[in-house]
């Protein structure tokens, strides 16, 4: 496969359990060694031994936030990456104080992340990323295990953190909402393109083992029914209530 | 689903401002003193240090206590081997040596955050290995009991319960077996995941902190107190009081 990502772009790559859409990212983000080919980061070669070069670049939100903190309290956790890439004191406090802001995590300081609910604990992990400055944010299935609450909430914050993000998800719904660009994946990229394009094009979805996002359902029914024009594509429920309701 | 947290009573403690390297020497010193002082106004002297340590310390009693009773099995055991080749009195204060030296091995444990007693470790230069996996087992033996607890309510889920089978009974065996191969799968793929997002986070190898080992006021007045602790029970043990 091979595929480009351009600075500022929300890239959400799609595809069944067991497409190998975490590995990809493991590969994007320099932690696995490619059998065959190349990952360029800014027309540079990328692997394994690139060291903390490539750490300033991409920052890697995992599934489990269980696998990514490491320290003892919040704090520590978040400092743990600046520490790594051996930065002054001072930065590293402003660092840790922006994170803890970008993630709502004032107060959380002094507490130890493994007793945290799930949803604290990927604010965790998401400061613990932000706080390295990455350039391009890989997130791996961000919401997974979440309540629609927290999905929501951890969502609003990813929002505002990345200049370049690429998502990995089975969540179409998600998928959809927030990208740009959308690659479905199934061992081989089998589309690039519009999210709004590839979500239309239920068998192409369906013979990829993944189903139609719930809006893109209801806007085809909502079309049937003449509630719709043709050229409307709203990506979410929020605009979709928008447009019925400037209707 | 909620743990006890080990470092519950670190936070709370006078102890706690001691650098963590100062109590480990004290510990491995009084230990040793330990082993060699049999004399039994020594033995006294150790038992009292390890219950001035342990008021100091402001561990609940019960906290300690619970800690004594998991090195009971091996007092008694002990005990009993001294009580065979000698009489009551020596049981009984080799049993006081031995609960003096959990007693005070207790308190360094209660009062110092595991990762803090990791890095006196790597201060002293244990091996990088050795203090990479204590601080891996500290911070994800919870997560190995959750998933452990996830597997069990799975197994009892299908109706599969122990209850009535004995280690002997070969289904018991069996699902233990299993488990705990499960388990072991289980847990090395996390610890591939757990590899990769610390690589992702620039780790090389050595875990590293902010937080600064300094000696201050508090560290002088322990090493003080111990170091006349171990002097006067040294003296005893030797004769040259007493």
């Amino acid at each position: 496969m091979s595929f480009a990502v351009e600075r500022g772009e929300r890239v959400a790559i799609v595809g069944p359990n067991g497409a190998g859409k975490t590995t990809l990212l493991l590969l994007m983000a320099a932690l696995k060694e490619p059998s065959a080919g190349n990952v360029l980061i800014d027309g540079e070669k990328i692997s394994p031994k690139s060291g903390s070069a490539v750490r300033h670049k991409i920052g890697i939100l995992f599934q489990d936030p269980d696998d990514q903190i490491f320290m003892p309290t919040v704090e520590e956790d978040i400092a743990f990456g600046p520490t790594n890439l051996n930065l002054d004191s001072n930065e590293i406090d402003r660092r840790i104080k922006e994170a803890i802001i970008a993630t709502g995590l004032q107060g959380y300081e002094k507490r130890a992340p493994h007793h945290l609910s799930i949803g604290e604990k990927k604010r965790v992990a998401i400061a613990g990323v932000l706080s390295m400055r990455p350039k391009t944010m890989l997130l791996d299935e961000p919401t997974s295990g979440l309540d629609p609450k927290g999905k929501e909430d951890i969502m609003k914050i990813l929002d505002g953190v990345g200049e370049t993000m690429v998502l990995v998800t089975h969540d179409v719904d998600l998928a959809l909402d927030f990208s740009d660009r959308t690659i479905l994946l199934k061992r081989r990229v089998i589309f690039d393109g519009s999210p709004l394009k590839l979500f239309e094009n239920e068998s192409l979805i369906e013979s990829a083992g993944l189903v139609q996002p719930k809006v893109t359902k209801i806007v085809t029914i909502l079309k049937e029914k003449g509630l719709l024009d043709s050229g409307d594509r709203p990506k979410s429920i929020d605009e979709l209530r928008l447009l019925l309701r400037n209707r | 689903m909620k743990h006890e947290n080990i470092d519950e009573f670190a936070s709370g403690s006078p102890l706690l401002k001691i650098d963590p390297r100062t109590k480990l020497v004290a510990l491995i010193v009084f230990l040793i003193v330990a082993a060699f002082a049999v004399d039994r106004e020594a033995t006294l002297c150790l038992g009292a240090v390890s219950i001035i340590l342990a008021a100091v310390s402001k561990i609940p009693v019960k906290h300690i206590i619970r800690n004594l009773l998991f090195a009971l099995p091996f007092i008694i055991a002990v005990s009993l081997g001294a009580l065979i080749v000698g009489d009551i009195i020596i049981a009984i204060f080799v049993s006081i040596r031995i609960a003096a030296s959990v007693l005070t091995a207790v308190i360094f444990a209660s009062t110092t955050p595991v990762f803090e007693q990791i890095r006196a470790l790597q201060y002293f230069r244990v091996p990088t290995v050795i203090t990479s996996m204590l601080l891996f087992t500290y911070r994800f033996i919870f997560v190995f009991i959750d998933e452990l607890e996830r597997m069990k309510l799975a197994r009892v889920s299908r109706s599969m319960n122990m209850q009535g089978g004995t280690l002997l009974s070969r289904r018991v065996f069996k699902t233990i077996g299993q488990t705990l191969g499960m388990l072991f799968i289980r847990v090395n793929e996390r610890a591939k995941r757990v590899f990769f997002s610390l690589r992702a986070r620039g780790y090389t190898g050595k875990a590293v902190t902010r937080r600064r080992l300094a000696f201050g006021i508090a560290d002088i007045s322990y090493a003080i107190f111990m170091s006349i602790s171990i002097f006067i029970i040294m003296s005893i043990q030797l004769g040259v009081i007493l």
